[in-house]
């Protein structure tokens, strides 16, 4: 059974052979995270590796109509790869809502939300291992959204829910012009005495306060 | 260490199967007069999963032990007596010596190693393992260069130009 992610094994012949299975494709990934040079890995690496799959077969049942008959009836081996499957497409699913960020991206300079599109969110797709790390997070979104995801589960699920909220947001900015937005971060930065390309803010918030404040002085 | 993870490491293979399997190695080193009792092999199976679990590493299987075993039984120097003894340090330090290398030596190379240390120093492993050579060759497994190749370099560049 699944439980925020978390995946109990209850006892049982079933539960021993979901187990088994599991037990098997640790191996086969511990050799192959070895590259074949040797049979033993640190215990750090090899927990780092099962919470890996962890993520995967977590992610994968979320998704089953009835996942304790596959927990039940599948193989450990076959549900992780399906898992990873899985995880995989979820990352093309990832790069085509990043691909919909940059068409809708706010017209802005400022860099903490620039260098976030062009460094950070490709940095992902380059660093993410679901094989081996398909629970880390390998990117630091530092760009502040209005409603940030839970951090857990990180991964692509993270990125996923990242990137959603980043297209919401950009599309709520779609009124605005480049000139008004400049304009706005220039007084919001003066107001704090800060240069606005210091400024590590949330745009729709900071353009709604603008609008909020004009709107006060009518 | 997280439950599930730990139950899952207690499935592997229980201690009596690794010391069956381990005397299953007497097939090919029996040849060179070489032979675990039983009880040698209860021990060296106890030391390995100690050994395992100093270094704080787990392993896939048990070949290594056999590895081990089969390098060794090649030595001269190895005596029916201190066979186990001999198996029993290799392991030990193997699973040392695959941390300090940071996994950057292989087993099979860092049993080569060991196997020919123990030769090269007539059957006294102890004295290859206090070696500078042991730690030159870890290093260069670990950092590409060797400790002595670098201070000659240095003693090159302190020497004064000729007018």
């Amino acid at each position: 059974m699944t439980d925020g992610g978390v995946i109990s094994v209850s006892g049982g012949s079933a539960g021993g052979k979901f187990r088994e299975g599991l037990l098997r494709e640790l191996e086969r990934l511990i050799v192959k995270y070895n590259h074949g040079s040797g049979n033993s890995i640190r215990v750090e690496q090899a927990e780092e590796i099962f919470h890996s799959m962890m993520y995967c077969v977590a992610f994968y049942l979320q998704r089953c109509s009835d996942p304790e008959a596959v927990l039940r009836d599948t193989p450990g081996e076959e549900v992780f790869r399906m898992a990873l499957s899985e995880v995989r497409a979820e990352v093309e699913h990832a790069k085509e809502l990043y691909c919909e960020v940059l068409r809708t991206r706010i017209p802005t300079d400022l860099p903490v939300y620039c260098e976030m599109l062009r460094d950070a969110l490709p940095g992902f797709f380059q660093l993410y291992n679901p094989e081996f790390a398909a629970h880390e997070t390998p990117a630091l979104m530092v760009y502040p959204l209005l409603h940030e995801p839970p951090s857990e589960p990180g991964g692509v699920q993270y990125l996923c829910a990242y990137l959603r909220e980043l297209i919401e947001e950009n599309r709520l900015c779609e009124k605005y012009s480049r000139n008004h937005i400049r304009a706005v971060l220039f007084l919001y930065g003066r107001k704090y005495q800060l240069d606005y390309h210091d400024l590590v803010v949330n745009l729709p918030e900071v353009l709604a306060e603008a609008d909020a404040e004009k709107e006060k002085k009518k | 260490m997280d439950q599930t993870f730990q139950s899952l490491m207690r499935m592997q293979t229980p201690p009596e199967s690794e010391a069956e399997s381990l005397l299953l190695l007497n097939r090919t080193t029996a040849e060179r007069g070489l032979e675990l009792s039983w009880k040698d092999a209860q021990d060296l199976a106890l030391v390995r999963r100690e050994a395992l679990g100093r270094s704080g590493r787990i392993e896939i299987g048990s070949e290594t032990v056999g590895k081990i075993a089969a390098a060794f039984a090649r030595s001269d120097y190895l005596t029916q007596a201190e066979y186990a003894p001999v198996l029993e340090k290799a392991t030990e330090v193997f699973y040392e010596l695959k941390n300090e290398s940071e996994d950057a030596i292989t087993d099979d190379e860092l049993i080569r190693l060991l196997a020919d240390g123990f030769e090269r120093y007539g059957g006294d492993l102890e004295r290859f393992l206090a070696s500078r050579e042991l730690d030159a060759r870890l290093r260069f497994a670990r950092y590409g260069f060797e400790e002595e190749r670098e201070e000659e370099d240095d003693d090159e560049k302190e020497e004064p130009e000729d007018d």
